[in-house]
């Protein structure tokens, strides 16, 4: 450790300081408990989800998927070096395109169903136009997003035109599709970038990061809005409650928890009942009362989040499930593991 | 015992398998290496092998050439023989011995018939692994009833390959046939049923050649065997320098020499010798073999062949280029066992693609040539690289980082514990249990654990104890010995160590086949407390499918294992059936276990040293200057005015209240649900506008965000407002919000349009706004640094509260909402299903 002069330890000082007042002052919000505050409502029913149909093409472990706006065709990449965009509900297979690297982290589908954009440990981010294939029937590259010094962990469109992406290198970068430019680019956190979720009204996102918070963004600005603490270790995934105005989270430390962004930190945390995974990935259902988190072990548990019960455990999968998704109507959960597998839950 | 013969087209390849199993034919094998060199790390365990001399490396190196005279008559010889220590698994130890034998021998009678060209005989003899047990020198642990004294006998299985070309020779010519220079590496002990399947498979030198042929090899196999940890950080890198073979041609005739691909083993590395018809074609093969564990055997062979013929066709040449080629995306791959089955494809459509372009150049001839291992063991590679950016980039490939982890994963804390608890005097209690008429041997409980824990380690309560111990287990340094389940229980379950051999710091990464082997092996034992659990009995019934062509090795494999455990001890024979249970139960967990032997890349990139991926970085730079930015932010923060909590959760559940409706995990949807019932109403319900869902409708009614982001909604909205004369509320919100979208350099324009249109004194369409929010906007529009995107807010806020209290209300009152309402609540119950099965 360097030694800290004086004025610098003064700044620490006034931060210590400063976070006991946000102690104090979260204290004095919480006025209640979640618990407390829920306890009268009713329970719901078990989630009785089963895995109706496995997405079988990929031969390594698939580390990531998404769904299109149609809610019916989903993007998953795998460490096969192949994208496959699968129509969900047949089962079958629409495209698949070959990568240049096949060390893909994460894909995501534009809301339009007109790209799809992946990236991974070859720290770029590559874009496809889906509609628009060569002669051999593959998608065209339309875009090569260079830059990073880290690998890719996170993307996610806005819209067909701009892109939004985390990595490894704790920046997040806004890159514009159709000049092919940078539009921003800021350290985001103080590590690798590891989870981005949109807001339901596309204005602003939640990053999470290995720095165990979490971040709340304008999509305009280079500075966040607010930033969450709780997790007590990598914080893997977060979901934007379909409200808008909390978002879920999942982290190693085995925890899955709620924050409220109006009141500014956390309102529950949920726990497997044999505390024995890590989470890898979370979502929300689309009244935000189920959470649905993926474990390390390889079940996706499940949550009543009002009542702060665990719910349910949906196995199937028989290795370590990296990335669930759920489709824009709420339908469909869809997961993807080291187990080569893609299930659909329904 | 197994034999296999196939004759092909006699023009082409005769190939002899002769795969042989017999445990006990150990010392008949040329060589019985236990690779003393290779074992490096793995000294721990106890070979009993005592009349295996050779130290794998140097049998490799001591490969035989015997280079016979060019002239005719004269047969020339080419022996390789490659032994490598075979990875000393759990269950077999086993090496084996692959001789090649390339003998170019004189026949006359051959080189009459044109149509003999060549005959490679391809003999492969493979004696199982016998199961050994690994032990330490030391034996386990002094309570462990394994001692060295018991360890089981000598395994050596042998295997054995025979590949022998008979080419024929003429006096005139000086034409050597490009050449095979098969190099061989065994990678793991299943070599047995590898090499099996490979013969199998084989794909053999032809030359077809109407005129004989001279061949003047030289080949010179060297080999830096690094002993077979998969998991070793580097990745163990084998080179093989292979072959450099001369080769003059000076035939007129076509010359097909198919290239050799001779895969013997789990991991063997294959050099193929292309000739191509340049007149000096120089052939650099690099070839990577990332096999699904983590070696990569780097072979590079150079062939230099010489040839006078300018002409030649040689298909085979491009039928095994193809094959390369098609081998290049296959290495690299990945980790985990998991891609075998891609491997497997690969090398069966690099097969198919050289089979087809063999026989096509040389008329048919060549058919069945080129058979290239369509049944190849699944898990491994044999991926040629020409030239392949990607081996350069090897040293940085994610998967390497992986391994480093691997480094970080294998405690060196943790087993110096397990060390000291395993220690006579101090360690924990371990004993042998008198149960009901039988004996539990070497046990320690979960309570005596515990108790030894807090003792003996710096840990305050039973909690943390606890913890650390399920740490211990679930990296299977202990393990219950009658529970798949790696967890440890504070009471008077027994547990048991694990030998040394099997602790993760090996760096294991066991094959598929092995532990169909293991599983194969357990169904053959009648003993209650080795039946398969429903999971395994589910594995072993998928393992035996994906391993359909070689189940009778694994078969095999498993009885010869059995064999020799039952010749064990009965109490040593308890604890190492426990031992290799546990070891699977580490490596194959049960579903719902954590897997702690594969580790997430992402996390292992970061850790593993990778520079700016780590935090630290930029955020020390500067430290003034970052931290007064936090307090910036922190003030912020305070400033800010946040709502209570009761509030938050009131919100929430409301939200909860108003959308459980939609949400399909909570109430069915009322549309059959097309990902279950084939049926497409429901998509085609919202394709098409006029069927509204009766829900949509519904939702319309929440809130005008609902309404105005459904486009229908919208368009119903738009026309309820022309009807009210105040549609230009919409237009205005529209055309705001439009505008913030804009790229920066058409804002300026964009606002003055919207201040003509609608807010202007003279605006053609004026919007009912308060008088202040239009002072706001007006200065806002000629503000003296230009207009920016936010100038309407203001008033966009005020007309969308204008119509959210006004129109909004009046609209879900009005008929047309609910005729809307009703009409599609009928329809939807009328439409039946019109629009059939279409996509």
């Amino acid at each position: 450790m360097p030694k800290i002069d004086p004025e610098t330890q003064k700044l620490h000082d006034e931060i210590n300081g400063m976070i006991q007042k946000f102690k104090d002052d979260q204290k004095a919000k919480a006025d209640c408990t979640w618990q407390e505050k829920c306890g009268d409502m009713g329970d719901v029913p078990k989630l009785r989800l089963s895995s109706k149909k496995i997405l079988k093409g990929h031969i390594n472990k698939v580390n990531s998927v998404h769904f299109a706006g149609d809610s019916r065709h989903c993007v998953t990449g795998s460490l096969d070096g192949k994208l496959i965009i699968w129509d969900t509900w047949t089962a079958n297979k629409v495209q698949v395109i070959p990568l240049r690297s096949a060390w893909v982290m994460t894909v995501a589908f534009s809301p339009s169903g007109n790209f799809v954009a992946c990236g991974g440990m070859d720290n770029q981010c590559t874009v496809y136009d889906v509609n628009n294939r060569d002669a051999s029937g593959v998608a065209k590259m339309t875009r090569e997003l260079l830059g990073y010094e880290g690998f890719l962990s996170s993307c996610r469109f806005l819209d067909d035109g701009h892109l939004i992406t985390g990595s490894g290198d704790m920046k997040i970068c806004h890159w514009d599709l159709e000049k092919g430019v940078k539009t921003m680019d800021f350290n985001g956190h103080a590590g690798d970038i590891a989870g981005l979720s949109l807001s339901p009204d596309m204005k602003t996102y939640i990053t999470g990061s290995v720095d165990k918070t979490a971040k709340l963004w304008d999509v305009r600005e280079d500075t966040y809005k607010q930033m969450f603490f709780g997790h007590e270790m990598d914080v893997n995934s977060v979901c934007y409650h379909p409200s808008g105005f909390g978002f879920a989270s999942c982290s190693e430390d085995q925890t899955a928890r709620l924050y409220d962004i109006r009141s500014d930190q956390q309102i529950a945390q949920y726990e497997p009942p044999q505390k024995n995974t890590g989470f890898t990935s979370c979502a929300l259902s689309t009244s935000g009362r189920y959470l649905m988190c993926s474990g390390i072990e390889g079940n996706i548990h499940a949550w009543d989040t009002v009542k702060v019960s665990h719910n349910a455990m949906l196995q199937g999968h028989e290795n370590r499930i990296t990335c669930i998704g759920l489709s824009p109507n709420g339908m469909c959960l869809a997961s993807t593991s080291w187990d080569q597998q893609v299930r659909l839950w329904l | 015992m197994v034999t296999m013969t196939s004759e092909v087209d006699k023009t082409q390849t005769s190939i002899v398998l002769a795969a042989k199993s017999a445990a006990e034919s150990a010392a008949a094998s040329a060589s019985s290496p236990i690779g003393g060199e290779e074992m490096g790390h793995r000294q721990r365990i106890a070979l009993e092998g005592g009349d295996n001399g050779e130290v794998a490396a140097q049998t490799l190196a001591a490969s035989k050439v015997t280079s016979g005279d060019n002239c005719n008559e004269v047969p020339e010889k080419i022996a390789i023989t490659t032994t490598t220590a075979t990875n000393m698994k759990p269950l077999e130890l086993s090496s084996v011995t692959i001789s090649i034998e390339l003998a170019s021998e004189d026949d006359s009678s051959t080189a009459a018939t044109p149509a003999t060209a060549a005959e490679a005989t391809i003999c492969t003899t493979i004696t199982p692994a016998t199961p050994v047990t690994p032990t330490t020198p030391q034996g386990a642990t002094p309570k462990t009833v394994v001692t060295p004294d018991v360890a089981p006998p000598p395994a050596t299985p042998t295997n054995t390959t025979n590949i022998s070309a008979t080419t024929p020779t003429a006096a005139a010519i000086e034409a050597p046939a490009p050449t095979t220079a098969p190099t061989t590496k065994t990678e793991k002990t299943t070599a047995g049923v590898e090499a099996a399947v490979a013969t199998k498979c084989n794909e053999t030198t032809t030359v077809t050649d109407t005129t004989s042929v001279t061949i003047n090899e030289n080949v010179v196999v060297k080999s830096e065997n690094n002993s077979k940890n998969h998991n070793t950080t580097t990745s163990s890198t084998t080179t093989f320098t292979a072959a450099s073979v001369t080769t003059t041609v000076s035939v007129a005739t076509t010359a097909t020499v198919a290239s050799g691909k001779i895969t013997a083993s789990t991991s063997t590395t294959t050099t193929s010798s292309p000739i191509s018809s340049s007149s000096t074609p120089k052939v650099n093969f690099n070839m990577n073999s990332a096999n699904s564990t983590t070696s990569n055997s780097t072979c590079t062979s150079s062939t230099n062949s010489t040839s006078s013929v300018t002409s030649m066709s040689t298909p085979a040449a491009v039928g095994g280029i193809a094959g390369n080629g098609s081998g290049n995306s296959a290495a690299n791959a990945g980790l985990g066992v998991s891609n075998s089955h891609y491997h497997h494809q690969q090398q069966t459509q690099s097969a198919q693609h050289g089979k087809s372009s063999a026989s096509s150049g040389s008329g048919g001839g060549a058919d069945g040539s080129h058979t290239a291992l369509p049944g190849a063991k699944p898990s491994l590679t044999t991926g040629a690289i020409l030239n392949h950016p990607q081996q350069r980039r090897n040293e940085d490939a994610p998967n390497i980082l992986v391994y480093k982890k691997y480094g970080f994963l294998a405690n060196p804390q943790m087993e110096a514990i397990i060390e000291k608890m395993q220690a006579e005097s101090t360690g924990v209690a371990v004993r042998t249990v008198k149960a009901f008429m039988s004996k539990v041997p070497s046990v320690f409980t979960g309570a005596d654990l515990v108790a030894w824990i807090l003792k003996n380690l710096d840990v305050e309560d039973v909690t943390e104890a606890l913890h650390f111990a399920h740490l211990l287990a679930s990296h299977g340094y202990i393990f219950p010995i009658d529970d798949h389940q790696l967890t440890v229980k504070n009471d008077g379950t027994f547990y048991r160590f694990q030998t040394p051999y099997f602790w993760p710091s090996n760096c294991w990464e066991p094959e598929n086949t092995d532990y169909a082997v293991y599983l194969c092996k357990r169904t053959m034992q009648n003993k209650t407390r080795l039946e398969l659990a429903d999971y395994e009995a589910e594995n072993l019934a998928k393992l035996q499918k994906m391993f359909s062509r070689k189940w009778e090795f694994i078969f095999m494999q498993a009885e010869s294992q059995s064999k020799v455990a039952k010749k064990r001890d009965k109490l040593e024979r308890k604890v190492l059936d426990s031992q290799e249970r546990a070891f699977w139960d580490v490596h194959r967990p049960m579903p719902g276990c954590v897997n702690t032997t594969e580790i997430d890349i992402k996390k292992a990139y970061r850790r593993g040293g990778h520079g700016c991926g780590t935090s630290g970085g930029a955020v020390a730079k500067n430290p003034v200057e970052q931290v007064t930015r936090v307090i910036g932010l922190r003030k912020q923060k305070l400033e800010r005015r946040t709502i209570k909590v009761s509030k938050a959760a009131e919100a929430l559940v409301a939200y909860y209240e108003q959308y459980n409706e939609f949400d399909y995990f909570i109430t069915s949807p009322e549309l059959p649900n097309p990902w279950q019932t084939d049926s497409t109403e429901m998509w085609d319900a919202e394709r098409n506008s006029k069927e509204v869902p009766l829900r949509h409708v519904k939702r319309w009614g929440f809130s005008l965000r609902e309404l105005l982001n459904d486009p229908v909604g919208r368009e119903q909205f738009t026309k309820f407002l022309e009807k009210e004369y105040s549609g230009e509320n919409l237009k205005f919100w529209e055309s705001v919000q439009q505008m913030k979208t804009l790229p920066q350099s058409e804002i300026k324009e964009a606002i003055h349009k919207i201040w003509q249109e609608f807010l202007a004194p003279d605006a053609p369409c004026p919007v009912n706004v308060d008088s202040k929010s239009v002072e706001l906007a007006r200065e806002a529009v000629n503000a003296v640094n230009g207009p920016n995107r936010w100038c309407f807010d203001v008033a966009a806020a005020h007309v969308y509260h204008l119509m959210k209290s006004d129109s909004y209300s009046r609209y879900l009152r009005s008929d047309m909402y609910k005729d809307y309402l009703n009409c599609s609540r009928k329809k939807i119950k009328s439409i039946p299903n019109l629009f059939g099965v279409k996509r």
